[in-house]
């Protein structure tokens, strides 16, 4: 890619970068619907289909994988590029991976404080404090409830 | 191999760094540099080293969401439902695909000289990213502020959910607020350049801008590629 011209007086001795791979319209045409399919893909399995609670999760996080995947390669070139950019972004989901992975090493492995399992330390005041306040509006409007209770919503 | 040849013939700058004449030298090569491949070669290795740095920044946000989701599932489903319209997440994770499509575009304009379509792919992705921006705030801050759905302590909006659902708001807040601003920069970045494309700077033999500025605009769209589904679809 680089110029090996002897003399820097030479037209091309400071390096031009004509050489430099150029995406084809068809490449990103054909990118961007995959990345508009996916996103179809994605919104429908989050509300039509159902593997669960962490399959759907998973399924999710696929997807979104694949189109950052997509988008990486060709939008941001990393395939035709110097190889070390790509060395740089691995490295970098590495290491996001490592801080996602120790704190929940630490936290699920603390059984000291937790809000779930032991029931005994309260929400935050001002929840109880709002979940009071509707409380008594319930009460006052003689128990129709204002604002629908969404707690039972079915997805 | 260029130092040996730089060794090899004698520096027409003499040895004050003052020079008038630059038609030795392409005009945007930086004197630190041997060539304009490397030149370009370097920026865009920077440009990757700062992405690295904000995906790590997102990356925060992104494990406080993965605790905060497995502490409390069923606060973040029933407050996502709620709270957060998808449909309004979809229109604009698909405005930002856009607008990824032609900043991609936009480069190999340059690469081709292509004046027109470079100066249209960039206007139309700066209009994408204040869409977003716009319906972001109209649609979704401003109803949210109203209302009293918001993050944490401030949040006075309970309506018979989940005594956990000032958490979510609290992720869905943080998280897109500050993506919100990555947009907003963006839109700057993308407008200086535009404006820039505009006093025909770029051409096949120097682009580097509109390369780096766009790799900073496609990180803007990979984050909110994952806040659409961890966000709206949870």
């Amino acid at each position: 890619m680089s110029s090996t011209a002897a003399s820097p007086t030479a037209a091309h001795a400071h390096g031009d970068h004509e050489g430099h791979h150029v995406t084809s319209m068809r490449m990103l045409v054909t990118v961007f619907l995959v990345l508009i399919g996916l996103t179809i893909l994605t919104v429908y399995t989050a509300k039509f289909v159902d593997l669960g609670y962490w399959g759907n999760f998973i399924l999710a996080m696929t997807i979104a994988s694949s189109k950052a995947l997509l988008v990486c390669a060709f939008f941001m070139h990393l395939l035709h590029d110097n190889k070390f950019n790509s060395v740089i972004l691995f490295y970098c989901i590495l290491t996001l991976g490592t801080f996602i992975l120790f704190t929940a090493i630490d936290l699920e492995s603390r059984a000291a404080i937790d809000l779930r399992r032991d029931g005994s330390i309260e929400p935050p005041s001002m929840v109880t404090d709002a979940k009071a306040a509707y409380e008594e509006k319930k009460k006052a409007e003689g128990g129709a409830a204002p604002g629908g209770d969404h707690g039972d919503d079915d997805q | 191999m260029t130092a040996i040849d730089a060794q090899a013939t004698p520096d027409p700058h003499g040895d004050a760094h003052g020079h008038d004449d630059h038609h030795d030298h392409p005009e945007h090569l930086a004197h630190h540099w041997d060539n304009l491949e490397q030149q370009f070669n370097a920026n865009k290795l920077g440009m990757w080293l700062f992405l690295s740095t904000e995906v790590l920044l997102f990356g925060g946000m992104f494990c406080a969401w993965a605790i905060l989701h497995a502490w409390y599932p069923d606060a973040f489903k029933g407050a996502s439902a709620y709270y957060l319209s998808w449909e309004i997440g979809a229109a604009n994770t698909v405005v930002l695909l856009f607008s990824s499509f032609t900043v991609a575009w936009s480069v190999r304009n340059a690469q081709l000289n292509q004046q027109g379509l470079l100066k249209l792919n960039l206007l139309l992705s700066i209009l994408c990213g204040v869409f977003f921006l716009v319906v972001k705030i109209g649609w979704e801050y401003i109803p949210k502020i109203q209302k009293g759905e918001l993050p944490g302590g401030s949040f006075t909006y309970y309506n018979g959910g989940d005594a956990y659902d000032p958490i979510f708001l609290s992720i869905y807040w943080v998280a897109t607020a500050i993506h919100g601003f990555h947009v907003l920069v963006g839109v700057g970045v993308l407008a200086w350049l535009l404006w820039r494309a505009n006093k025909e700077h770029f051409g096949p033999k120097y682009y580097t801008p509109i390369e780096v500025g766009g790799l900073y605009w496609h990180l803007v769209d990979l984050i909110w590629i994952f806040l659409f589904p961890l966000l709206y679809l949870v």
